[in-house]
């Protein structure tokens, strides 16, 4: 494919840019001869900034009364600001470079993803200084020591006890300048779907690339994705060497684990309910519905969005949830986040429909329901297609 | 980067600016309101630019933000429910190549977009879209794979 012919800008909108542009140009001389530290005027921000301006609020509220207390400053605090994620400041753990472990290769689990280097990477590559862990996702913050600074370590993948779970850590390469992060800094993000502990180890097999040098490609990734994109069109790599950096998580005192649950909503569906854990953030888990051939039919007809449904160019909504509590809460949808860490609404499937060959049907989603009271014991959650709850596929989970 | 870098910058990029707000607003007049707030934006924040090399990723983050802010703020709108779909189909000038990607869904569209239009690495899409290596790698796939069915299926026609 070439751009060449693909879409022709029309002439209006290049006259529109270069007027643009000359009017920033006039306006930030204007403004730099007057007052040299006036940030350039900006338009009025629409109303899905509030949670922004909120959180600036905040800050200098904290700021004007707790101006004799300097609290601890947490970069996974700034991240997550920046995403404008949920997140629970007191669950940040600051990490003692002591208890953190370093050697040279990768774990014998991934014995076959080992390759011989000349170079041995045995000295840590980047202080590890802040985890976070929420009962589900793990965050990891490092910026790089002075050793290495010339070097990218990356890898998609963690293992504890032997699995695997997914999730990417990397320098902030390329996202930094507008967040405020400088290029020496990692971050991390892992998921960890159906870990039955909450106090773990974690190994991160790390291949070492010079930081200089294109990092699209993570061999560790590039291995086992069967449906990744043509491989000769990623530039050429020279990986450095590997290294597993291991380090323990504790968190069993503010994460409550429950068993998982199986529920008869009616003869036709019954729920699964896995991965169900309560913090002061509120409760996770994931959500299977099993519909028979009948019950599939009736509820889940015309569900899967089309492209023109996904486009939501017609009012169509996608598929949702309906949350109560047995304390009489009626959840809002900026309490119930489906399938996504954050609150970004774009690109989300709320509910995987998974249809089998003899006509039923299994509809999968991870929920995140935030704000869930101490006292709640029970939270009744109800699926919403094109706006409507559906009354037979609503089921009731137990907190007790 | 000094201002005017800058300015020259996003006057030659004025063609994939183009292209990637079209990919996601199709409407011209959204388009054009998209890339004027990224302008203004991209100006007012050019002191927390620190490496030039950057500059275009980071410039068409800001853009793409800024299209998502309008696609939101249209999708909330009742009174311009059926905005996006004006000048979607009916302009002309209009390549056999942007009716194929206007097919694909969104998430695959605008990885696709990037990568075989714009020319951008995976790992600069990851940046720009803030999604994993393997998720872009996953839907360049499937977006590929939709493209080549619909391409297919109109040359059968």
């Amino acid at each position: 494919m070439n751009n060449k012919d693909y879409l022709k800008t029309p002439e209006h909108f290049k006259l529109l840019v270069k007027s643009k542009v000359n009017e920033q140009l006039n306006t930030s001389k204007i403004t730099d001869e007057k007052t040299p530290a006036t940030i350039p005027p900006r338009k009025k921000k629409s109303g899905f900034h509030f949670g922004k301006t909120a959180a600036a609020a905040a800050a200098i509220a904290i700021i004007a009364t707790t101006s004799v207390f300097a609290a601890k400053h947490f970069r996974l605090g700034d991240y997550f600001d920046n995403n404008a994620a949920t997140y629970n400041e007191s669950y940040i753990e600051t990490i003692d470079n002591r208890d953190v472990s370093v050697k040279d290769g990768f774990p014998e689990q991934m014995k076959q993803f080992k390759q011989n280097s000349a170079k041995v990477f045995d000295e840590p590559l980047f202080t590890l200084t802040e985890t976070y862990y929420d009962g589900n996702y793990l965050y990891i913050y490092a910026k790089a020591t002075e050793n290495g600074q010339e070097y990218d370590a990356i890898t998609s993948r963690i293992l504890i006890n032997g699995t695997q779970y997914i999730g990417d850590f990397g320098r902030l390469l390329g996202q930094t300048e507008i967040e405020g992060f400088s290029q020496d800094e990692y971050v991390g993000t892992f998921e960890l779907d159906g870990l039955e502990t909450d106090n773990f180890t974690v190994e991160m097999p790390l291949s070492i690339y010079l930081a200089s040098e294109e990092t699209s490609v993570t061999e560790t990734s590039a291995l086992t994705e069967n449906d990744s994109a043509d491989s000769n069109t990623a530039p050429a790599l020279s990986r450095q060497g590997q290294q597993t950096v291991s380090f323990n998580i504790t968190a069993s005192d503010r994460v409550l684990s429950y068993a998982d649950q199986q529920i008869t909503v009616n003869s036709d569906i019954t729920v699964d309910v896995s991965d169900l854990k309560r913090t002061e953030l509120g409760v996770r888990l994931n959500l299977t519905w099993h519909l028979d051939a009948s019950a599939a039919e009736k509820y889940l007809y015309d569900f899967e969005y089309t492209d023109e449904e996904n486009d939501n160019l017609s009012g169509y909504s996608k598929p949702d949830y309906q949350v109560t509590d047995d304390k009489g809460t009626n959840y809002g949808n900026d309490q119930i986040h489906i399938n996504q860490i954050q609150s970004t609404p774009d690109d989300i499937d709320p509910v995987l429909v998974i249809r089998k060959a003899d006509g039923s049907a299994d509809c999968i989603s991870k929920i995140f329901i935030s704000d869930v009271p101490k006292n709640a014991q029970q939270l009744t959650l109800q699926l919403k297609h094109n706006g409507q709850t559906i009354d037979e596929m609503s089921v009731e989970i137990s907190l007790e | 980067m000094t201002k005017e870098e800058l300015g020259d910058l996003i006057v030659s990029s004025t063609d994939s600016l183009y292209r990637i707000s079209k990919s996601i607003l199709k409407n011209e007049a959204d388009c054009e309101d998209a890339v004027s707030e990224a302008i203004v934006k991209s100006f007012a924040k050019i002191d927390t630019l620190q490496h030039t090399s950057y500059a275009k990723t980071w410039l068409v983050r800001i853009l793409i933000n800024e299209c998502y802010r309008i696609y939101r703020q249209k999708l909330f709108a009742p009174s311009n429910e059926f905005a996006f779909k004006e000048n979607l189909f009916d302009e002309a000038d209009y390549s056999e190549l942007y009716h194929a990607m206007m097919q694909l869904d969104d998430k695959y569209r605008i990885p696709v977009e990037l990568y075989y239009i714009e020319g951008y690495k995976i790992h600069e899409i990851t940046d720009i879209l803030n999604r994993s290596e393997g998720t872009i790698k996953s839907q360049l796939s499937r977006g590929r794979q939709q493209l080549r069915k619909y391409l297919e299926s109109e040359a059968a026609e």
